[in-house]
């Protein structure tokens, strides 16, 4: 019985793979510098970024492996999502990981840290592309197991080891749940296939077990992307991990859930929709609140950035709730920002650091925009976005993804969203009043400049700024992917 | 009663014993043991269902390997002395034991009350081919490749993340 497979659709992930095990071969090279490896990953998934560009621009589209791999507009704009996000964070890792030159255990460390990038990156795009609940399952375990490693990976600090393990064990508990909702939705249609659920579940009335396993679902995505009320995880975890690794965390994972999300929910599922339609937009009015009025009683940055990260998932299930083809495609474009956003911001906080350590408390901040005035504008251009202020790529995101809600009727929805956006503006704003306004209360010393952070930081700002001036770039691909 | 029948109740029974014994002994050793117990009653149960792979999967990888694990860490961690002490029970888990059996059970009565009717659960068709082991092998280089790959690459993470977690370093050489 052999199944016909086109190589050519799965090209990405082949050049993901492929980098993976250029990366394992040379890290054993011990005379070659720890840096090629990182350098690797970024030319890796650039290529792999380059591929997946002409298959949009081409549109090379198909389903292979019989049935289980969608290759469509939808999985390859998430493959975008991901590699950028994916060589965004190479780039700033490179000099992070180095730390002090003293440390030479951890220089020497490097080689697995790419390799779980690149693994956790591969399962994000099997997520996306994934017409099977199985293989969407394999890669959110794939993702996942490799994040649970990467959030402890400093295991000479408590703090991380910490992290890792709680991410571990909620992390399983998300899984367990996804898991049993997979085996209640074959229950109650006898198929993990996704188109072939939709046929299932639109030629009669739902089973219960097809519910239970619908909510479960829920649950198990809920935490897996951080979602109010199953967000407990995200700042311990944002905290302690690695700064490099939190901003991966929050950008790439959760778009390849909510990618995950959209594709089930609203292609599996989609006759559903009266069903789940009222709990996602419940879950969004919640996560956006709790989110933001959380984040503004946080004094520790890399808290008030999971905080944050926890009330974008809300503005994302907006979208989500509408439901539509406008919806879908606004959740994709605002996760795209929120990624670019995201990683800018904690490449700034990385680049903030000290000789004695990370800037973390809100106050380390004071007077920076005079000492280092120009990370102290891409900070601010950063935060800005984050806030949603024009002409900012987080004000596209935010338009778009009210405008689809206006649309689909959820007036009240965009009500919460917009006093949920002025909440937000209070604690992004405050660090940006406490550079500029306060004296600082020591002397402020910032070390030298990592160059790749620096390149990184800018290529962030610019992509945030470009699709803020000229959304058309980004929204036309966005709004042409829907499923 | 034909013999498939009382074979069922046999492995039920034992299975239902089991599980009773694993939240009942004080020790955990011996609630890891009467777990093989209920491992074993269910690869039962699954060879009367025909799925003999399956079955066998059971024995060899719960009863198996696992339970090699559960007891390995058990006997590691030196848990059995606790209990002896008088360690504290644990009521959130209780509780949280409580509301998850109801949910079980519930699912369990609803499924068997629909059953006859034939409405409670979509009837899979399983091709028939996936019941022997050469069947399913060749399902999993065939239909099910990617996910069968995919696997292999979970693997590859989970043994890359042992290693960075566990490997001691050698001391500095500068």
């Amino acid at each position: 019985m052999p199944i016909d497979i086109n190589w050519q659709l799965l090209m990405p992930e082949l050049v993901i793979g492929l980098t993976l095990l250029l990366v394992l071969v040379f890290d054993m090279i011990d005379s070659l510098s720890k840096t090629v490896l990182g350098w690797l990953t970024i030319v890796g998934a650039g290529i792999a970024l380059w591929v997946s560009v002409t298959m949009r621009l081409d549109s090379t589209y198909g389903i292979t492996f019989g049935g289980m791999f969608a290759v469509d507009g939808f999985s390859v704009f998430f493959n975008i999502i991901f590699l950028v996000s994916t060589m965004l964070v190479s780039l700033i890792s490179i000099n992070y990981l180095r730390g002090d030159s003293a440390d030479r255990r951890r220089e020497r460390r490097q080689g697995p840290y790419y390799l779980l990038i690149l693994l956790a990156t591969l399962g994000m795009m099997l997520m996306a592309a994934g017409n099977e609940l199985i293989v969407v399952f394999l890669g959110l375990e794939l993702m996942s197991l490799s994040l649970y490693v990467l959030a402890g990976y400093f295991r000479e600090h408590a703090v991380s080891s910490e992290a890792g393990m709680k991410y571990l064990l909620l992390g399983a508990f998300a899984s367990a749940f996804f898991l049993y909702g997979i085996a209640l939705l074959y229950g109650g249609t006898g198929t993990t296939s996704i188109p072939a659920i939709a046929t299932v579940v639109a030629s009669g009335s739902p089973s219960p077990l097809l519910l239970a396993g619908m909510f479960l679902l829920i649950v198990g995505f809920g935490f897996k992307v951080a979602i109010v009320p199953f967000h407990q995880w995200a700042p311990d975890v944002y905290d302690g991990a690695p700064t490099t690794i939190a901003a991966f965390i929050s950008a790439g994972p959760k778009a390849a859930g909510f990618a995950a999300f959209l594709r089930i929910f609203t292609e599996a599922l989609q006759h559903l929709q009266p069903e789940w339609g009222g709990v996602v937009i419940l879950l969004a009015m919640l996560t956006m609140t709790v989110g933001n009025v959380l984040a503004i009683a946080q004094t520790n940055i890399k808290r008030m950035l999971a905080y944050s990260s926890v009330a974008h998932a809300g503005y994302v299930l907006i979208g989500v709730a509408a439901a539509n083809r406008e919806g879908i495609s606004s959740a994709m474009l605002y996760l795209l920002v929120y990624c670019i956003m995201n990683i800018g911001a904690f490449a700034a906080v990385i680049l903030a650091k000290t000789s004695a350590g990370e800037r973390l408390t809100l106050s380390d901040y004071a007077g920076l925009g005079f000492r280092k005035p120009l990370l102290a504008l891409f900070l601010t251009v950063m935060l800005l976005s984050l806030a949603g202020f024009p002409p900012t790529a987080g004000f596209v995101g935010k338009f778009y993804v009210f405008k689809s809600a206006v649309q689909a009727g959820h007036i009240w929805l965009v009500a919460i969203g917009a006093v949920n956006t002025a909440i937000s503006a209070f604690y992004y704003l405050r660090v940006v009043v406490t550079m500029y306004m306060r004296e600082p209360a020591g002397e402020v010393d910032v070390s030298p400049y990592p160059r790749t952070l620096v390149v990184g930081l800018v290529l962030a700002a610019i992509g945030v700024l470009l699709i803020g001036i000229l959304p058309s770039l980004v929204f036309d691909a966005a709004q042409n992917s829907g499923l | 009663m034909n013999p498939e029948q009382i074979l069922f109740f046999v492995f039920g029974l034992l299975a239902l014993v089991g599980a009773i014994s694993v939240i009942s002994f004080r020790h955990p050793i011996y609630s890891a043991l009467a777990l093989i117990v209920t491992f074993f009653a269910q690869a039962g149960l699954f060879v009367l269902l025909g799925a003999h792979f399956v079955a066998a999967a059971q024995v060899i990888v719960y009863a198996g390997a696992i339970m090699v694990l559960f007891l390995f860490v058990i006997m590691l961690l030196n848990l059995g002395r606790r209990d002896r002490e008088g360690a504290p029970t644990g009521a959130k888990l209780k509780g949280i034991g409580i509301v998850l059996g109801i949910l079980f059970a519930a699912e369990g009565i609803y499924i068997a009350v629909n059953a006859r009717n034939g409405t409670a659960v979509a009837s899979a068709q399983p091709a028939p081919e996936a019941v022997t082991t050469y069947g399913i092998g060749e399902l999993l280089f065939s239909k099910y490749l990617l996910p069968f790959e995919v696997t292999s690459l979970i693997l590859l993470a989970a043994l890359i993340g042992v290693i960075v977690l566990v490997k001691r370093e050698k001391p500095t050489d500068n």
